[in-house]
C-alpha cells in the first residue's frame, strides 16, 4: 500500500468515526483518494494528507480536537476535508464553496455528483443508521419486521 | 415506416395498454401497441442498467432510473418551480405550468410506463367513493358503482398479483365476493407499523368536533409475497418473477427502493404484462409517437398517425399510419388528452383535458424517542385507512394516510442528515456517526393523500402554435392547476389529526411548511391564515372522464368515446372522481372491463 493511501485511510478513519478496516472494506479507498486528488490537485492533496498524518499520529488521544483546529476549521484545508467526510458517508462529492474555488482554481471535476453506483451503495451512512443502501444489498423477505438494532457497531 | 393494419391498435405500453393487449391478444385478436418512448427492461441486463443509473443519480426522484427522450419527453418533479401570481409560466422540462399552483406529479413515457416507478399500492376504492354527489353533494357520481367493478377488481388483482388479507380490508368497508382471497398473503407489516399500531390503533381522533377511530391497517401491495394456497378456489397463485429472469423477484427482497425502481422486479410493473402480451402475439412498437387520431366522415376513427423516431439527442422520424377495427388510447391522463386535443377528437362535451385531479400529499414529520428501524422494507406497508370516508366529506376532503417506512427520505434523508451534520453542525468522527445512529432511525413520516374534486378549470391544454414544442415539433402540455377550498380545508383537518397523533406518541413535531425544507414541495397555499404545502402524488386522473351523459363526459362506463364508437380512451383519466385510494388498481380494473367490452364488440 502506498504511503499516500495509508495517510488517506488514517485521516479518513479519524474524520468518519469508522475504523480503517471498514473503510478498506468498501473497496473504494483508492478510488476516493484518486478522485479527491484529481479535484484539488496533487500538491494540495499532498498537503492535506501530510497535515492529516501529523494530526492523527502526533496528537494522541486528543486528535478529534486537533482535527477541528488544524483541518476542519482551516479555511484552505477545511472544505475539502469536510467534503471527504460526506464522500465517505454518501458516495457523493459536493462542489467546493465559491471562495475556495476562487483561491485555489476551480477544477472542472469539482461538480456535484455521485461517483458511481458503488460509491452510493458503500456509503457509511447506511451502516450508521442500521439499514442498507436503498436499492442495493437487499436484506431479504420480511426482514423489516424485526426490531431495529439499538445502535450500530 | 410501413403502414400497418390490425384488429386493435393501442396507444401506450403502460399498465392499461398492457392489460388490454394481453387480454385481446390472448383471445386471438391481432394487436399492435404504439409506445412513444424507448424499450427498457426487455431483458434482465437491460433492466439492471436502469438500476445502476438510479443508484448513481444525485436526486433519486421517480424518473431518475428511466429513459427520458427528447422525442417523447416525460415530466420530472425536478422541473417544478414555485409560481408567482403575475409571473411567467414555469417552462422547465416538459410541462408548461401556468399555476396558480404548480402541478406536482410526473409520469413515465417508456415501455412499462409509470408502473416502472409506482409505489405498488393496489387499493380498491370504497363503495362511497363512487357516489360523492349522492352521498355528500360534492363532485359527481360515477356511472357505475362498486359492485359493477368488483369482478374487475378481482381480475386486476390477478393481473398485478396483489398481496393482501381480506380481513384487513373488510375492516374499512371494502366488500368482497364470498370466499375471495387475494393472490398472495399480505406483505408483512413493518416493525414501524406494529410500533405505531400498538400506540395509535383504536385511538379516537377528532375531526370537526366529532371523534373517529384511528385504524392502522396493512395496505394491499402489488409486490410478491407468500402465495395464498386458497386463491382461485384452491388452485393457488404462482408469483411472476422478473422479465428475462423469472426465477428472480419471486418475493420482495426489501430493497427499500420501490420508487424509483425495484431491482428484483418483485414489485409489479407493466413490463410483466407486456411480456405476456408479446407471448400471446401482440406486437409492441417502441419509439412510435401517436400524433393524430384520424376521423372519417361518418365520425368513426379511421387511423392513427404516428412518427417513429430514432436518435436520442437529435431525433429524426418517419411517418406512418396504423389502421384497425378498434382503437384504444391508453397513454395516461395527460397524453390521452393531448392526443385528443391535437386531433380535434372526442371532445363534443368540451371535457377533454378538464377535471385534472391528483392527491395533494401533505407530509407531517416528527422525531419519536426510540428507534423505528427506518429505511427498511417497502416504502409503506400500512396506512391509517379508517378516515377515508366520513360525513366530513360534505365539507372537506377525506384522506388516506401513508405510514412511511423510509423516515424523512422524501425530504432527502439520510443524505441530507449527513450534509446538515457535517456542513451545518461541523460534526465529524464518532460524534457524526453517533448523531446519525441516534436521529435517523427515530424519524417518523406520515403523509396524507387529500382528495381533489373535479374542477373544469384544472386542465390540460396544448401550447399554442409556435411556442413550446418537443423535439418532434409536437405541442407540450400546458397545465393550469389550483388546489380548491375543499382540499385546503381537508389539509387543515389532516394536519389537526397529525398533531393529535404526535401528541399521543409524545413525538417532537418538526413539520414546517413553506420552509423550503424539500426541493419538491412547491404547492404552497393557505387555509384560515395558516400555511400548508403539498407534493404531487403521481395520481393523474380525470382528463377524459366517464359518465352517463355525453354532454358532460368524454367516455361511457366502458371507456368508449361518445363521439367515436370505435374509439376507447382508457386509464385514470376516465375516473370522474379520484377517490381515496391510489388509482392504479382501479384503472387496471377498468382496463380489464374494457377489454371484455371490446371482445364482445368484435365477437
Amino acid at each position: 500500500m502506498s504511503r499516500a493511501l495509508d495517510d488517506f485511510l488514517d485521516l479518513s478513519a479519524a474524520l468518519t468515526g469508522f475504523p480503517v478496516a471498514d473503510l478498506q472494506g468498501t473497496g473504494l479507498a483508492q478510488t476516493y483518494l484518486d478522485a479527491v486528488t484529481a479535484i484539488v490537485g496533487e500538491a494540495f492533496a499532498a498537503r492535506l494528507w501530510m497535515v492529516g498524518h501529523d494530526v492523527v499520529h502526533r496528537a494522541g488521544h486528543d486528535f478529534d480536537t486537533e482535527i477541528g483546529l488544524r483541518l476542519l476549521d482551516d479555511p484552505d484545508l477545511g472544505p475539502p476535508a469536510r467534503n471527504l467526510v460526506v464522500l465517505w458517508y454518501t458516495g457523493q462529492w459536493v462542489q467546493l464553496p465559491g471562495p475556495w474555488r476562487d483561491r485555489h482554481g476551480a477544477s472542472a471535476l469539482d461538480v456535484d455528483h455521485v461517483l458511481s453506483a458503488e460509491s452510493y451503495s458503500e456509503g457509511l451512512v447506511w451502516t450508521a443508521i442500521g439499514a442498507h443502501p436503498q436499492g442495493a444489498k437487499a436484506p431479504g423477505f420480511g426482514t423489516w419486521v424485526a426490531p431495529p438494532v439499538a445502535r450500530d457497531g | 415506416m410501413a403502414d400497418l393494419s390490425c384488429d386493435v391498435a393501442i396507444v401506450g405500453a403502460g399498465i392499461s395498454g398492457a392489460i388490454l393487449a394481453r387480454r385481446l391478444a390472448a383471445a386471438g385478436l391481432d394487436v399492435v401497441v404504439l409506445e412513444a418512448g424507448e424499450a427498457t427492461g426487455l431483458t434482465w441486463e437491460g433492466y439492471q442498467a436502469n438500476i445502476r443509473k438510479f443508484l448513481a443519480a444525485p436526486a433519486k426522484v421517480p424518473n431518475s432510473a428511466w429513459p427520458n427522450s427528447p422525442a417523447a419527453p416525460s415530466p420530472n418533479v425536478l422541473d417544478i418551480v414555485a409560481l408567482t401570481p403575475e409571473g411567467p409560466p414555469g417552462t422547465n422540462g416538459y410541462f408548461v405550468q401556468t399555476g396558480p399552483i404548480p402541478f406536482g406529479s410526473d409520469y413515465q413515457r417508456s415501455r412499462g410506463g409509470t408502473t416502472l416507478h409506482w409505489y405498488g399500492h393496489s387499493i380498491r376504492m370504497l363503495p362511497a367513493d363512487f357516489e360523492m354527489h349522492t352521498r355528500y353533494g360534492v363532485g359527481v357520481d360515477w356511472p357505475i358503482g362498486y359492485d359493477d367493478l368488483l369482478p374487475w377488481y378481482e381480475a386486476a388483482e390477478w393481473e398485478i398479483g396483489v398481496a393482501a388479507d381480506v380481513a384487513d380490508q373488510e375492516r374499512i368497508g371494502v366488500r368482497f365476493s364470498p370466499g375471495y382471497v387475494y393472490p398472495m398473503h399480505r406483505v408483512p407489516p413493518s416493525f414501524l407499523d406494529r410500533w405505531l399500531g400498538a400506540r395509535l390503533d383504536g385511538q379516537p381522533v377528532t375531526i370537526g368536533g366529532t371523534d373517529y377511530t384511528t385504524g392502522v391497517v396493512p395496505v394491499p401491495g402489488g409486490r410478491n409475497s407468500m402465495p395464498n394456497a386458497a386463491y382461485d378456489g384452491g388452485r393457488g397463485y404462482v408469483p411472476v418473477g422478473a422479465v428475462g429472469r423469472p426465477e428472480t423477484g419471486l418475493r420482495c427482497e426489501g430493497n427499500a427502493s420501490c420508487i424509483p425502481a425495484c431491482p428484483a422486479q418483485a414489485k409489479y410493473s407493466a413490463l410483466k404484462t407486456l411480456d405476456a402480451a408479446t407471448r400471446a402475439g401482440a406486437r409492441i412498437l417502441h419509439q412510435t409517437v401517436a400524433t393524430k387520431v384520424g376521423l372519417a366522415a361518418d365520425g368513426t376513427v379511421n387511423g392513427i398517425d404516428v412518427l417513429q423516431w430514432t436518435g436520442n439527442t437529435f431525433p429524426s422520424a418517419v411517418a406512418g399510419t396504423i389502421r384497425a377495427e378498434r382503437y384504444v388510447l391508453a397513454a395516461h391522463s395527460v397524453e390521452n388528452a393531448k392526443l385528443l386535443l391535437m386531433s380535434g377528437a372526442a371532445n363534443s362535451s368540451d371535457q377533454v383535458g378538464r377535471n385534472l385531479m391528483d392527491h395533494p400529499f401533505l407530509l407531517n414529520w416528527a422525531l419519536v424517542d426510540e428507534p423505528l428501524g427506518t429505511f427498511r422494507g417497502p416504502g409503506s406497508t400500512s396506512g391509517i385507512e379508517t378516515l377515508r370516508d366520513g360525513p366530513y366529506r360534505a365539507e372537506h376532503s377525506s384522506f388516506r394516510v401513508d405510514i412511511d417506512n423510509w423516515g424523512f427520505g422524501i425530504l432527502g434523508s439520510p443524505i441530507t442528515d449527513v450534509s446538515d451534520a457535517v456542513f451545518g453542525d461541523g460534526l465529524h468522527g464518532r460524534a457524526l456517526r453517533d448523531r446519525l445512529t441516534d436521529v435517523v432511525p427515530r424519524q417518523l413520516m406520515i403523509g396524507f393523500l387529500l382528495e381533489q374534486l373535479p374542477d373544469p378549470e384544472n386542465r390540460v391544454t396544448l401550447s399554442p402554435p409556435g411556442t413550446w414544442t418537443d423535439a418532434l415539433g409536437l405541442p407540450r402540455p400546458v397545465i393550469r392547476y389550483d388546489i380548491a377550498a375543499y382540499t385546503r380545508a381537508g389539509a387543515a383537518a389532516a394536519r389537526a389529526c397529525a398533531e393529535q397523533w404526535f401528541d399521543v406518541l409524545g413525538a417532537e413535531d418538526l413539520t414546517e411548511y413553506g420552509s423550503g425544507r424539500s426541493p419538491v414541495m412547491h404547492q404552497a397555499f393557505e387555509w384560515n391564515g395558516r400555511p400548508y404545502a403539498t407534493l404531487g402524488a403521481g395520481h393523474l386522473c380525470g382528463t377524459h372522464r366517464m359518465g352517463r351523459d355525453p354532454s358532460t363526459s368524454v367516455v361511457d362506463s366502458e371507456q368508449r368515446s361518445w363521439d367515436h364508437r370505435n374509439l376507447f380512451v382508457t386509464g385514470a383519466g376516465s375516473m370522474p372522481t379520484i377517490g381515496t385510494s391510489n388509482p392504479t388498481l382501479t384503472l387496471a380494473a377498468l382496463s380489464c372491463r374494457t377489454a371484455a367490452a371490446i371482445l364482445e364488440d368484435l365477437a
